[in-house]
């Protein structure tokens, strides 16, 4: 586990000789802090209720035919059901470690964290990082984008990428806090997410809907699901060493 | 005039003052007046070096500005390629600095600080300490606007105008904007009292109303339509900063959604109202753009012209007129902002009538040529170039007055291509005569007059490649203020004629060298002149060159007008204001 | 002798500097719009094509009006022309003190007066009274509402049942309801619909109502000879009428924000049949969508 933490330096730390001391030295506060042995959690977000109420509709790119090869669709876009699986499955699901962490300092991730506008919309639609982490945002699309953070802690970073660049980027420092709106101020329908952590237990549920967080040191955990539009769940969780513990999360919005 | 007396007497007692008092915190007018117009050329370039990067953009969009691109820092560019917000804080302090920084500070603050007292025989200002505050004051405000630049988000960006909402709910650089206008006001209001005061006081026995220089008539307007005009801004001012810093809602309505976000703001307020306001200052300071440029330019080819000139009186109404029509024609800048057909056909039939004494200024200037004596020297190049430049800027302006043609070109390229008419060929223009024209007044030098006509004939053409290709730009279609007009498909039509406006500017950028070696190589090595090497009549030219502390040796006494030339029986062709008799 | 040749020298500078210059501004720019706009678009200090009613009156007026300014530039222009060569110092020529008695002055400045209050009184007042004020009839028009925002043009049509639904701003969800339709409550707001996009029909007056959800923003239409400031907190009717169907732009006329350029909306005015069709095709409800 500890080597995979390592592996993702890829900063001022990754390079060739600092990898060879930077390696053993966090090797050992790895080991001190996070025991030999690790646990993980992993799980489905589950939907109960009416589907049929959750449609997608087309984009009206033709605001900008450069959005041409758009896959995105408007409408309750947000909330993605897996419907042909059974019980239908969720993407977009945040789910977190809220409590159980203490005080405890983790090994920082400092890889950068892509978030790509490609066809007027945003890859991934939620994204989930560690507040070490650089966030580095590219444009793939022949057209101007405005990207706007409307955040409460960090600052309300409102810019644009005029030209495409999927190269280079632009670089954003972000400190922790709970999932926030991104949207782009010229593509009204483009909107997304962005959750920063003080630790690196995190996840988003993908295409099948699963997600799974490794390398939690043993102990009781509050574990946190928040969909944007669905809410949030939460789960207490108990963790030994070398355990995979199974959490699954069911919304219920029509249950109220 | 005892008073003057009074003043003079009393400068000749005063103990020899230090250097910083001499140069930097000085009260005499002359200092001041250089100052004044050192600090406003050094923000005529910065305003004009920032356009000259917006035109980078506008002709190749998206690609990295060549050599300073990388100086713009992280919130204007992106890897030296000019952003969208770069463009728009750009835009604004473009606008800013050469309307407020710039053009009125050189040719209200320097060259009326500077000239009118000497041309009315004062020996000072009548409040020589209020004059030094108000050069500090808009120091302080200039430094503000620049010190913007570094504020988080980069300078104010919604346009010189700084429209509500939108500058409500910009970025913290709008915020140091309002601050650096107060101070910039209230710089303006501190001279424009002390102009005011000083014309009426302190004139030299003899000089009537009717025998004052037409420049000290276009200076006594001026600083009328200041004193009026900006208090309503200096107002608006701080209205707009409590809707930023208290949450009031003067110029917010209910209702605001902002990126998706209702706004807090309740109670009804009128972006309209932020227009009414702006536009009541800022439509007479467009007059105080070129009205002393106007009387700048009397002064010069009356000279040149070895004639009188041609209905001083009737130029001098029309100058109070203009004056005072310019505070009822605001609303013609609002005219798609949603009027009705009465009070649109009233602010248009208010512009047609000011149109009137600019006609009559500018002709009473052109017959002034007909059978005088025309020198050609390089302030004479400028002030005749003036003519039909401010022609085309006046004209262009009648299709913007009409409400109905007005539909399609309010807020295209052709309003650019018109007020930049005015003001730059126009008063900057007007303001290089003056600097080649009183230069030898301020330094006992003339400029080196070769320099000064390869500055004339290259910056002659290339301001027109700037300008001209803007209406063509306009009557297409093209909005101002685009920072990527190739979005548009009547943009990238006429994209061909954006590039070579941009080529233009850069060529304009270097036609300014020579006059930037002419202006500090001449302080030494310009010939040396007499008190009066352009033979005229006014009394700043009775001074020694450059005029002492207290400025005149022997108190002025005035026995004519001010443009005695050519007078039938004498022996030299001019006759100086301030002589009793002719030499003989 | 001297003064002439220098001044050859330099406009000789002057021309190899501009010619420096010519083959650097000629670069062509890549165009960044996919879908083919109709139109021709003035290069040479002509107006776009105008495919309105109404548009051919403001056309004129334009015009009209340059030609005006031309005579009087060009008219000035010779006699200012002919005293800076007539008038020019040199040995044995004086300048007269006494002033010309210029009568030609005042004939002109009263022509200029007369002719503004031509232009004014004659074309422009009936001009503005007649596409700002004299809205058509509300059951002739076609009627769209124009909501601008920070930076997209939303277009409101009322469907089927011709009324406009009641909008909330607490309702505005930047994706799923930019206009703040309040589609639960109100049973008008249930068929209408929302588009970026403005189709309009062809031979049929439009009325256009414009108002902005944010900052002031101005809706152009080029080719239609129409611009309205869009002032949040106020509805501003303004109406044309299309003689030519074809894809065009719309533009925003008033800085409002970083990416004012890119707000740019198409407006395909269509024969009635396909705007029904299109709008048919809007206003269906959604499909249910399988992953």
């Amino acid at each position: 586990m500890r080597f995979s933490v390592y592996s993702r330096n890829v900063g001022f730390f990754g390079r060739p000789v600092w990898r060879a001391i930077g390696g053993c030295v966090l090797g050992l506060v790895v080991r001190t802090a996070a025991a030999e042995d690790t646990a993980s959690i992993k799980g489905k977000a589950l939907f109960k209720g009416e589907s049929a109420k959750y449609v997608r509709h087309e984009v009206p790119t033709d605001k900008d035919p450069n959005c041409k090869k758009s896959k995105a669709k408007i409408g309750e876009y947000a909330v993605i059901l897996n419907k042909k699986d059974d019980p239908i499955t969720i993407r977009n699901v945040l789910v977190s470690v809220k409590e159980g962490l203490g005080d405890k300092k983790f090994p920082p991730l400092t890889d950068p964290v892509k978030l790509t506008q490609f066809g007027c919309e945003y890859d991934p639609h939620v994204v989930a990082m560690m507040s070490t982490q650089p966030l580095k945002v590219f444009n793939g699309d022949d057209t101007n984008h405005n990207i706007h953070l409307l955040p409460a802690k960090n600052s309300q970073e409102n810019f644009s990428q005029p030209v495409k660049d999927l190269e280079k980027g632009r670089e954003l420092k972000l400190v922790a806090e709970p999932p926030f709106f991104v949207k782009c101020e010229v593509h009204p329908w483009m909107g997304c997410y962005i959750a920063v952590f003080d630790h690196p237990f995190f996840a988003v549920t993908g295409e099948e809907g699963t997600y799974e967080i490794k390398g939690l040191p043993p102990g009781k955990y509050v574990l946190e699901a928040w969909h944007e539009k669905l809410g949030t769940m939460t789960a207490n969780v108990e963790v030994t060493s070398g355990e995979t513990k199974e959490t699954d999360f069911t919304f219920e919005p029509d249950k109220k | 005039m005892t008073e003057a007396h009074h003043h003079h007497d009393d400068h000749h007692h005063h103990p020899e003052l230090g250097w910083w008092r001499k140069y930097v915190f000085s009260t005499d007018h002359k200092v001041i007046g250089v100052q004044y117009t050192v600090t406003a050329l050094l923000f005529l370039l910065f305003g004009f070096t920032l356009v000259m990067i917006m035109r980078w953009q506008l002709a190749y969009p998206g690609k990295p500005i060549p050599l300073i691109g990388g100086l713009l820092g992280k919130t204007l560019a992106n890897d030296g390629t000019l952003l969208p917000e770069g463009y728009n804080a750009l835009g604004a302090m473009h606008g800013t600095i050469m309307v407020f920084l710039g053009i009125v500070p050189l040719i209200v603050g320097g060259f009326g600080n500077y000239v009118m007292p000497l041309q009315i025989g004062a020996p000072d200002m009548a409040f020589p300490k209020l004059n030094m505050a108000s050069y500090w004051v808009y120091f302080c405000g200039g430094m503000v606007m620049l010190l913007s630049f570094f504020a988080p988000g980069g300078a104010a960006n919604s346009g010189w105008t700084s429209y509500a909402p939108l500058s409500v709910v910009a970025t913290q650089g709008q915020t140091w904007w309002l601050f650096g206008m107060v101070l910039l006001i209230t710089s303006s209001l501190l001279g424009s009292i002390n102009f005011i005061v000083t014309i009426i006081q302190l004139r030299a026995k003899g000089l009537d109303f009717f025998k004052l220089p037409f420049f000290v008539w276009s200076q006594f307007v001026t600083a009328f339509l200041l004193l009026l005009a900006f208090p309503p801004l200096e107002a608006a001012g701080a209205l707009q900063l409590m809707d930023r810093l208290a949450g009031t809602s003067f110029f917010m309505p209910e209702g605001l959604v902002v990126s998706g976000i209702v706004q807090p703001y309740t109670g009804g307020g009128s972006p309209l109202l932020w227009q009414h306001l702006f536009w009541f200052l800022a439509h007479p300071e467009v007059y105080v753009l070129i009205l002393p440029a106007m009387g700048m330019v009397a002064e010069v080819i009356a000279n040149n012209t070895r004639k009188p000139l041609w209905g001083y009186r009737l130029m001098v109404y029309s100058v109070i007129f203009l004056g005072f029509m310019s505070f009822i024609v605001w609303a013609h800048h609002m005219f798609i902002t949603g009027m009705g057909t009465r009070i649109s056909a009233f602010f248009a039939t208010t512009t047609m009538i000011i149109s009137i004494p600019s006609v009559i200024i500018l002709t009473a200037l052109v017959i002034s040529l007909y059978r005088s004596s025309i020198r050609y020297n390089v302030p004479m190049l400028f002030a005749l170039a003036f003519l039909p430049m401010f022609a085309i800027g006046g004209l262009t302006g009648l299709p913007l007055g009409l409400p109905a043609a007005d539909i399609q070109l309010h807020d295209t390229y052709y309003v650019i291509g018109h007020f930049h008419y005015v003001v730059a060929p126009g008063t900057i223009f007007a303001a290089f005569a003056g600097i080649y024209h009183w230069y030898p007044k301020v330094t006992g030098r003339t400029m080196n007059p070769a320099l000064g006509k390869i500055h004339f004939v290259l910056s002659f053409i290339f301001i027109n490649v700037v300008f001209m290709p803007m209406f063509f730009q306009g009557m297409a279609g093209v909005s101002r203020r685009l920072f990527d007009q190739t979005f548009y498909q009547h943009g990238l039509d006429v994209q061909g004629w954006t590039q070579l406006s941009s080529w233009g500017a850069w060529m304009l950028g270097l036609s300014q060298v020579p006059f930037i070696m002419n202006f500090f190589m001449s302080l030494r090595a310009g010939r040396k002149v007499s008190d009066n090497p352009w033979e005229a009549t006014t009394l700043e030219w009775a001074a020694p060159s450059p005029p002492p502390h207290g400025n005149f040796a022997t108190v002025p006494v005035v026995y004519r007008g001010p443009y005695e030339y050519s007078v039938p029986g004498q022996k030299k062709d001019f006759f100086p204001q301030h002589l009793a008799k002719a030499e003989a | 002798m001297q003064v002439k040749k220098s001044w050859i020298l330099l406009a000789v500078i002057a021309a190899a500097l501009v010619a420096s210059a010519a083959p650097a501004w000629a670069q062509a720019v890549a165009p960044k719009t996919t879908v083919p706009i109709d139109g021709e678009y003035g290069r040479f200090f002509s107006l776009p094509t105008d495919v309105s009613k109404n548009g051919h009156r403001i056309d004129n007026l334009i015009h009209w009006t340059h030609a005006f300014m031309a005579v009087l530039f060009v008219g000035w222009g010779i006699f200012f022309v002919y005293c800076l060569m007539r008038f020019r110092q040199r040995p044995g020529h004086q300048a007269h003190y006494e002033l010309v008695h210029a009568k030609p002055s005042k004939y002109l400045e009263v022509a200029v007066l007369i002719v503004e209050i031509v232009l004014l009184a004659g074309f422009s007042v009936p001009i503005w009274a007649s596409v700002k004020n004299d809205l058509p009839p509300a059951d002739k028009a076609f009627r769209v509402r124009v909501v601008a925002e920070q930076f997209a043009w939303n277009f409101h049509y009322p469907g089927p049942d011709g009324q406009f639904g009641r909008t909330d701003p607490k309702l505005v969800d930047t994706a799923t309801n930019p206009l703040g339709l309040d589609r639960e409550g109100d049973p008008h707001a249930k068929d209408d619909i929302f588009a970026l996009e403005l189709h309009i029909p062809v031979n049929q007056p439009v009325i256009c109502d414009i108002s902005s959800k944010d900052v002031i923003h101005s809706f152009f239409l080029p080719v239609m000879r129409v611009k309205q400031d869009a002032l949040p907190g106020m509805r501003i009717p303004v109406w044309f009428e299309a003689v030519q169907t074809g894809t065009y732009e719309v533009a925003c006329a008033q800085l409002c924000g970083n990416n004012h350029y890119s707000m740019r909306a198409l407006m395909y005015i269509q024969p009635a049949t396909d705007l029904e069709a299109w709008l048919r095709e809007k206003g269906k409800p959604p499909e249910e969508f399988v992953e």
